[in-house]
């Protein structure tokens, strides 16, 4: 009798705590990925042959028990081929403790709140987005966090790029003092040219603000502004006028101030200057490029970059297109010193886009050169065509043009800005 | 499987078509209708354990909601006679059949007009033009006139147009019969109506099944005035014994799905005979207690209620012709056929000339210049094969032309023909139809009508071509905005001098010029002035005819230009 009693005890004892392990045996913040998502589906369906859930489609919801997320109990998972939507229970704070397990997981982030009244926290990264929707069935307010209220989080994951193009604020490097120049126009009734480190950024233009660091190369840089009377006038207009600041938007210093000259006669005013443009990181750029004023096979070198970038978009080759455009797009952002993971993503999807959408690209024929910076720096401009390439795909067009040198010891012309 | 509101007549007519519906379906496919049905019909038998009686209540004064009294309104009658003037129907081919589907383009609303009461619609196809010149009147009259679906419409060849006769059958007189409490039992053509309960918002009365249906049934409240209906249920079979009925019918079922998983029938056939030998013998198919018994509910308290019976209709017929919505242009053109492996392209016979491998989901442009998700097509008879082509769109114009762009948005148009050969001497920043006239725009802002062979005709002074053409003239205006009108050569019929006017229509228009409005014909003279500056918009009377209004509708001319005493 005793040892009958013992067994129950122990059969009892045993079936509770098998009962408890069962209680957290799928954990949702394992996953880190769609195939470890799978995973997950197939192991619910070996170890739940009876409710049937099948890992191949593409759309199911799952209520079984044993879900959770670090040990917060999720009463339904509705999972697709493009996100998980895990919804907790209405017991136990779930809501209030899958935050806190989310904040130290993720971080702090500010939370929003929706038009339902929900209130929203988002946190995405490189690799997945994670959104917690908590509703509060109580009250608007977190301070009145109770038991019933439950939380949505809805988890998507990023496409994985292994492109070094897709990755460069891996590469970014920080520093203590990130300048970045800008110069600010105000102006009445008149057009300029702007011309910085003998590269001319902007002709005949009427925009107020120009981001200088894509043209530094070195601590001191010269500008050079040339307002001119609108297309079309005789004469100045009467309150025609000028000036213009260069400000360290990273400190708000002013660093150099054209005061501001009242605008007369007929003839561009030319405005030069020179300014401290001190970085803690100078690129290559085209630094060490070749004079191409003199060179014969220039246009033909020209045609050829093109050319390889047109067929390397429609061929969707990824290593050209990375190797074509590394340089330029790694200087320029870490000329803006951006370690943000969605700048070079964006970019990168970009690239795809022109790769998915386009069957066919076309090369300007007829252009003009203008060199820069002593030669070493080009830029063209199509007459032929509205750019210097353009890519036609099915109600889908897109151009592209850009600063291009020659590197020393090569003899083919490269992308720089 | 079997419908709750069934007619009051007898049962066999019915219990046959029933059976006679399952002839197409396998035994697998009866198998499982009948395992869900047997489903859905226990969870429709609780339902009835909770019946109407459930419902009745007495409703608050202020929670009454109102309708108007019946009445024969035949206005809308001319207006749905008329609504067919512009039908045009798109034709697609799949599996050697042709698909057609019907669209109405004239007054915004792409749907038959909703009809009152006592009023039915008959829309006939009568007479089938293909394109090959056959002409077919025989066993059409079943080809459905969708307006929302694709539907069947015979072996694929392409067509014209179809001539379609549309009949409406309305009531033109009608009988009433009133019941109340006072009066409960009241005779009616040899039938009885029986009030069998009034209470609070419910109402409960048998029919003689040997009346006809009423057209409409309306309840009246204590002050004589008009409820609004929540509900009704109508049966052969007296309310109380329903449940009783569908307990036996679910019995039934239960054990027509016990034998059908047994497999105890061979075939359809013999699944059919089973059904035919025993389900006449269940009460529910055999009414006969020869009443109709009618449950209704009201928004209000009901104290009396109408019956409204036809006592005379009329009918009214009138034709239209359907046109395909892409005029077919060539004699030897091809038409795109999707079967499961391949693309076929047809002749106007509706005999195979071209096939290429793979599905590819083509729609045509025009001609033979075709479209899926991803490209252009030029499909080269000459070839037998599609030819693609990387532009960035294509253009078909009515009048043959196709307008490429041939690289990005901001291109100009280059015009081909329709053997995609470049035809024309010029390019055009924008093209813009009006009707099948083709006008090209260049970078220069100069306007060109284009004929079919891309020769251009400057319409000098233009500055902006207005939507329409009718009686061969289109509204255009000048760079001061003063109106005038061309015609479809390109010719200014009428010099620029409007300061305001609208499109002819029935060989006039009101134009404003010199402060007032005047009545135009197409060659400028004026035929009245009516002395009115302001204009109304258009309407249009219940003939489709237009009505020019004038000052807030003070005065009115007819489509002709007379004025309409009030």
């Amino acid at each position: 009798m005793k040892n009958v009693l013992i067994l129950l005890f122990l059969t009892i004892s045993i079936s509770i705590t098998s009962c408890n392990k069962d209680a957290l045996k799928y954990d949702f913040s394992k996953i880190k990925s769609p195939s470890e998502t799978k995973d997950l589906i197939a192991k619910m369906q070996l170890e739940n042959i009876d409710k049937k859930i099948d890992s191949t489609s593409n759309f199911q919801e799952i209520t079984l028990k044993g879900m959770h997320y670090a040990g917060v109990p999720i009463r339904e998972a509705l999972i697709t081929d493009n996100y998980t939507l895990l919804t907790t229970d209405s017991l136990n704070f779930s809501a209030k403790k899958l935050l806190e397990i989310l904040e130290v997981e993720k971080g702090l982030t500010n939370p929003t709140e929706s038009y339902s009244g929900n209130i929203n926290f988002v946190w995405n990264d490189e690799t997945e987005n994670k959104k917690l929707d908590i509703n509060l069935v109580n009250g608007k307010h977190l301070a009145s966090f109770r038991d019933k209220d439950y939380a949505e989080l809805t988890i998507t994951y990023n496409p994985v790029y292994n492109i070094p193009l897709a990755k460069i604020h891996h590469k970014i490097k920080t520093f203590e003092n990130q300048p970045k120049y800008i110069l600010n126009i105000k102006a009445h009734d008149c057009v300029y040219n702007v011309i910085i480190n003998d590269i001319i950024i902007t002709e005949s233009s009427r925009e107020s603000k120009f981001n200088l660091n894509n043209y530094i190369t070195g601590p001191v840089s010269s500008l050079k502004i040339i307002p001119k009377k609108n297309k079309g006038s005789k004469n100045f207009n009467e309150n025609a006028f000028f000036s213009a600041t260069i400000t360290n938007k990273d400190n708000k210093e002013t660093i150099k101030k054209i005061e501001q000259i009242t605008l007369k006669g007929n003839n561009p005013i030319v405005l030069e200057t020179e300014f401290n443009s001190t970085l803690p990181y100078y690129p290559k750029a085209w630094t060490d490029g070749v004079d191409l004023r003199n060179d014969k096979d220039l246009k033909a070198k020209i045609i050829a970059l093109y050319d390889k970038i047109g067929k390397a978009f429609l061929a969707k080759d990824k290593q050209a297109i990375n190797e074509t455009f590394y340089q330029k797009d790694f200087e320029m952002q870490q000329l803006e010193f951006d370690t943000n993971f969605e700048t070079a993503r964006d970019e990168w999807e970009a690239y795809l886009a022109v790769q998915l959408n386009s069957y066919k690209y076309t090369v300007a024929n007829d252009y003009d050169i203008v060199f820069n910076a002593d030669g070493k720096l080009i830029y063209t401009h199509a007459k032929d065509k509205s750019d210097m390439i353009i890519f036609t795909g099915k109600s889908y067009d897109k151009t592209l043009n850009y600063y291009l040198y020659q590197p020393k010891g090569s003899n083919e012309l490269k992308i720089i800005r | 499987m079997v419908s709750c509101n069934h007619s009051q007549s007898k049962n066999s007519p019915e219990l046959n078509e029933f059976i006679s519906e399952l002839d197409n379906k396998s035994l697998a496919e009866i198998k499982e209708e009948v395992n869900n049905n047997v489903n859905q019909f226990e969870s429709f038998t609780k339902f009835f354990e909770n019946s109407f009686s459930n419902e009745i209540k007495t409703i608050k004064k202020k929670d009454e909601k109102y309708e108007d009294e019946f009445k024969i309104d035949t206005t809308g009658i001319s207006k749905a006679l008329n609504q067919f003037n512009d039908v045009t129907f798109v034709q697609t081919f799949e599996e050697y059949e042709s698909q057609l589907e019907f669209s109405k383009n004239n007054d915004g609303s792409s749907s038959p007009m909703k009809l009152d009461e006592g009023v039915s619609q008959k829309i006939t196809p009568k007479t089938i033009f293909y394109h090959n010149g056959k002409i077919r009147t025989d066993s059409i009259a079943n080809y459905e006139v969708d307006f929302h679906f694709n539907e069947a419409w015979g072996k694929a060849k392409p067509i014209d147009s179809i001539n379609i006769t549309y009949k409406i059958n309305y009531v033109k007189d009608y009988d009433f019969v009133e019941v109340s409490l006072d009066k409960p039992k009241v005779s009616y053509k040899g039938g009885e109506i029986n009030l069998v309960k009034a209470e609070g918002n419910y109402i409960y009365f048998t029919l003689s099944d040997t009346i006809a249906s009423p057209i409409k049934i309306q309840g009246y409240n204590a002050e004589g005035k008009v409820l609004d209906e929540s509900g009704y249920s109508n049966n052969g079979i007296a309310p109380g014994k329903m449940k009783g009925a569908f307990t036996e019918i679910l019995g039934y079922f239960k054990k027509l799905q016990k034998k059908l998983n047994d497999d105890d029938f061979e075939n359809t056939a013999e699944f059919q005979e089973y059904l035919k030998n025993n389900l006449s013998n269940l009460d529910f198919f055999n009414d006969n207690d020869g009443i109709f018994h009618k449950q209704h509910y009201f928004y209000g308290n009901v104290k009396s209620i109408k019956l409204y019976f036809e006592n005379d209709s009329e009918s009214r017929e009138t034709s239209f012709t359907a046109r395909n919505y892409k005029p077919i242009k060539e004699t030897d053109d091809l038409f795109v056929m999707e079967t499961e492996d391949a693309t076929v392209f047809l002749n106007n016979n509706g005999e195979p000339q071209i096939t290429i491998a793979g599905s590819y989901g083509l729609e045509n442009i025009r001609g033979n210049f075709y479209e899926d998700n991803n490209y252009f097509y030029y499909l080269n008879i000459n070839k037998k094969q599609l030819d693609t082509l990387f532009v960035y769109d294509i253009e078909a114009y009515n009048n043959g032309l196709i307008g490429i762009l041939p690289e990005q948005e901001n291109d100009h148009y280059s015009l081909f023909n329709s053997n995609n050969k470049p035809i024309g001497s010029k390019s055009y920043w924008f093209t813009k139809e009006v009707g099948d006239i083709l006008f090209g725009i260049t970078a220069d802002h100069k306007f060109y009508i284009l004929d079919e062979n891309a020769n251009a005709t400057l319409i000098p002074g233009v500055a902006k071509v207005y939507d329409k053409l009718s009686n061969d003239r289109i509204m255009v205006s000048d760079i001061n905005s003063k109106i005038g009108f061309v015609n479809s050569k390109g010719k200014i019929v009428i010099p620029f001098k409007y300061k305001n006017a609208k499109g002819f229509e029935d060989g006039i228009t009101a134009v404003k010029f010199n402060g007032t409005y005047k009545f135009i014909d197409v060659n400028g003279k004026v035929l009245l002035d009516t002395k009115e500056d302001d204009i109304d918009f258009l309407k249009k009377d219940n003939q489709g005819k237009r009505i020019y209004s004038f000052d807030y509708g003070k005065v009115s001319y007819n489509y002709k230009g007379e004025l309409i005493e009030k």
